[in-house]
């Protein structure tokens, strides 16, 4: 069987990338970051939307994530990407449901995910993130 | 006529130089990568060179086609003309600097750009963290000048090559500042590093490509601060190393939006800045970034009233 040069090139780069990125997990370069405070959360939450301010913040036991609310009622979701942290401000699209006493939160974007919590107070977060929905159906 | 291609060469270069920013990373700072960005950005890398072997012999042509129409002919021999070549270059990157600002201020543009950007991470795997994508913009128009004015396409090629071997360097966090005059004249880790910032002062900043004088030249230059940590990425942080999302998914937000829009707003979103939308309900870099002066203006005035207030109390 005769393989063209190109798919040679194409098949080696492909080894050599996966390569790499096994060296960079051996290396245990990234690490597993978690939140490990209010204001730590407050900080990330007014990075990941300019100018957030909290009035409200649950942070995951396991610092995997937080919850905030500012002073107009607005939710936004932490979640653990990697090394970094994702935010998103929910809106009518996301869910929040209690599962064995934590909180999962579908944020209604498929790629951003469902991020799960374990926070004081789950059920009534759970609520204020149903009834942005409310509000839009209203 | 030569045959050459500077990248091909250069890509043994950009992996042991990956492999010595690892090596750096290990010992100082194992933060600074992250082993799925990591190969979520090689991978565009790999896609990128597919989708240059695909579409890249179609500029060419085109290029080939407009280059008989030239308004100064450097003769048979063009490549001989020495002095060319660094005109060639300096105009090259001229181009490059409204090229990339465009990829940043026109949606469309920034549909293909953004994947360079979504990375949260700054490292010289982000360099090759190209786009897929980049023949489906208008991006080619902006070479036109060049080969109109008489530079052979494969000149304009060989310049726009160097070119991205230059700026594979600057995408690192290992290197603080280069000497002053470097610092002046040309594209530097810490100017670019302004640029793949996310914090609001820094938003589409510093879009050259070797030389920073483009910036300084065009009011779009703004110096690194060391009182403010940067921050990487896009506005809205991907949140997945689904490869294809990330290649794909400011074309189905852009579609999508053009879809859903009323008529006479269709064209905007697609020519008008990333973030605009016809009701004004989403930010863009401009809104974000009057936002945070606002803020400061606020912080300074309370600031300066209470040292007025503290200055006329009683002793």
């Amino acid at each position: 069987m005769k393989v063209s040069p190109e798919l040679m090139q194409f098949l080696g780069s492909l080894v050599a990338i996966l390569a790499v990125a096994g060296l960079a997990w051996w290396l245990k370069l990234g690490g597993t970051p978690q939140l490990s405070s209010e204001r730590e959360a407050q900080v990330a939450a007014s990075e990941a939307i300019d100018g957030f301010e909290s009035v409200e913040t649950a942070v995951d036991a396991n610092g995997n994530g937080a919850i905030l609310r500012d002073r107009s009622g607005c939710l936004l979701l932490l979640k653990r990407h990697g090394n970094k942290l994702a935010g998103r401000l929910l809106t009518h699209s996301a869910t929040g449901r209690i599962d064995k006493g934590q909180l999962v939160v579908d944020s209604g974007e498929r790629r951003f995910g469902i991020v799960i919590l374990t926070i004081d107070h789950a059920q009534s977060w759970a609520d204020r993130i149903n009834g942005v929905r409310s509000e839009r159906d209203a | 006529m030569p045959d050459f291609s500077p990248t091909e060469y250069a890509v043994p270069g950009f992996v042991l130089l990956i492999l010595i920013e690892m090596i750096w990373a290990w010992r100082n700072r194992p933060d600074a990568y992250e082993p799925r960005d990591t190969l979520t950005s090689l991978a565009f890398g790999l896609g990128s060179t597919v989708s240059g072997l695909l579409f890249g012999g179609f500029f060419f042509l085109l290029f080939l086609g407009v280059w008989e129409y030239r308004l100064i002919d450097f003769g048979p021999e063009w490549w001989a003309v020495w002095w060319a070549w660094p005109l060639c270059f300096v105009l090259d990157d001229l181009k490059y600097y409204w090229v990339h600002r465009a990829g940043h201020r026109i949606r469309w543009m920034w549909a293909a750009h953004v994947n360079h950007h979504s990375s949260q991470h700054y490292n010289l795997s982000t360099a090759l963290r190209q786009t897929w994508t980049g023949p489906f913009t208008f991006g080619f128009l902006f070479a036109l000048p060049l080969v109109l004015l008489g530079f052979h396409p494969l000149m304009i090629a060989i310049c726009g090559g160097f070119n991205l071997i230059y700026q594979f360097w600057i995408h690192t966090e290992a290197i603080d500042r280069m000497p002053r005059w470097f610092e002046g004249v040309m594209n530097t880790p810490s100017h670019h590093r302004v640029h793949h910032a996310t914090n609001p002062r820094y938003l589409d900043r510093n879009y050259a490509g070797v030389f920073i004088i483009w910036d300084k030249m065009f009011g779009t230059f703004e110096p690194e601060s060391d009182d403010e940590k940067i921050r990487y990425g896009i506005i809205k942080q991907l949140g997945s190393f689904n490869l294809l999302w990330a290649v794909f998914h400011e074309w189905i937000g852009m579609l999508s939006d053009i879809w859903r829009s009323p008529l006479k707003h269709k064209l905007s979103y697609l020519l008008r800045e990333p973030g605009w939308s016809h009701d004004g309900s989403r930010d863009t870099s401009d809104t974000i970034r009057a936002r945070w002066q606002e803020r400061q203006i606020a912080k300074t005035s309370v600031a300066s009233e209470n040292a007025i207030a503290a200055e006329q109390e009683p002793a």
